[in-house]
């Protein structure tokens, strides 16, 4: 295959999946401008990781753990002032006109939540999420079916404390 | 938290939606992660490097056909000077680009290969452990080096010091003090750079330790 077809299939199977990029990106930025830095930084990683992608592993789950590794390695700062625009202003973007005041709080509170993790209890929550199995967790973060039951739990008492706090 | 974080998703998927033409686009663009910027680096070092050793590599071969042609500061540097200094260049660079060579290897080595985020943090703190090794040692034996050469050639030029062995001790002396302390320094500015960021991934790492 020659590097423009290959190029043309990266790019077809990148916009069928991308979905997993914009959660990755969701879940790890501040605000839109490092959103886009970031999920540009990802589809550079994907491409130049491409070749390793050997069809014995599913597409998605790949995508993920590239798309991850990228999210954590990630060296930009969160600087105080785009926290706060974080806090009061981001669950903005993400609603309209017609969502209702109580759909907005709910997610004002489930980024409060999530700001509360770290970005490996990041990755982990985003997957879990995405209905992702405890096996394919494994895979892609790296750890046993059996750390990552321990590590949702831990999550799971983190997420309520920080709710109940709210 | 599941139908928020969806309802969330699909919002940012419908409006920021992209199609293969951007893809294309998007993967031809540099990068500006941490790796990116340390190659970029490196690609600089393998220019200028390379540039001295072939510069150093033709003086040190034209003072051994034609002396008189590639002889510097004559006042101070006599031939044997001249060589071993060349020699000194040549060897430290010559080290200095092969270490180069191999993280710069490494590094497109990693880039290239999908790993576990487990796997991945571990290799990165590795690539970046050697990288700052390679500035630290690197910038050590440099500035010492250069240290030993100017008091040398200050020793030539005033006559502060005489006979073999004193002049020997005098380098040996800069070139010590001179790597411990640039070393420090060096180590320092690396911490600097690198140090937090270092940090935060051994962190990340830490937590996916079970225990």
């Amino acid at each position: 295959m020659s590097k423009a077809q290959v190029e043309i299939e990266f790019s077809r199977r990148v916009k069928e999946y991308q979905g997993i990029i914009h959660k990755v990106s969701r879940m790890y930025c501040d605000n839109e401008e490092h959103r886009k830095d970031l999920f540009q930084e990802i589809l550079i990683q994907l491409w130049k990781s491409y070749p390793s992608f050997r069809g014995d592993a599913k597409f998605s789950t790949w995508m993920y753990s590239v798309a991850i590794n990228v999210a954590i390695q990630d060296l930009r700062k969160t600087k105080k002032k785009q926290r706060l625009f974080f806090q009061t202003n981001r669950f903005k973007e993400a609603s309209d006109d017609e969502k209702t005041e109580m759909e907005n709080e709910k997610i004002k509170l489930m980024y409060a939540a999530i700001s509360k993790l770290n970005k490996v209890e990041k990755a982990i929550v985003m997957l879990h999420l995405d209905e992702k199995t405890n096996e394919e967790i494994a895979d892609i973060v790296g750890i046993t079916q059996n750390y990552v039951r321990v590590k949702m739990n831990r999550i799971k008492t983190k997420l309520s404390k920080t709710v109940k706090t709210k | 938290m599941k139908s928020v974080w969806s309802a969330v998703v699909d919002e940012t998927i419908s409006r920021e939606k992209i199609d293969e033409d951007v893809v294309e686009k998007s993967i031809k663009k540099d990068s500006k992660s941490v790796l990116a910027k340390i190659k970029r680096v490196m690609y600089l070092k393998f220019l200028l490097g390379g540039l001295s050793l072939i510069v150093c590599g033709v003086m040190l071969t034209g003072s051994f056909i034609k002396p008189e042609s590639f002889t510097f500061y004559e006042a101070i540097f006599d031939l044997a000077d001249n060589q071993i200094f060349l020699t000194t260049v040549i060897a430290f660079l010559s080290g200095m680009l092969s270490w180069n060579f191999r993280a710069f290897r490494e590094i497109k080595r990693f880039e290239t290969r999908a790993t576990s985020v487990k796997e991945s943090l571990q290799r990165f703190i590795g690539i970046m452990g050697r990288t700052i090794k390679l500035n630290v040692y690197s910038g050590a034996a440099f500035n010492a080096m250069v240290l030993a050469w100017i008091c040398y050639l200050a020793n030539n030029k005033t006559g502060f010091v005489q006979g073999t062995f004193q002049i020997v001790g005098i380098v040996i002396l800069a070139l010590g003090l001179g790597a411990v302390v640039f070393y420090y320094l060096s180590r320092y500015e690396q911490m600097i750079k690198f140090g937090n960021y270092l940090n935060q991934l051994k962190s990340n790492l830490d937590d996916l330790s079970e225990k």
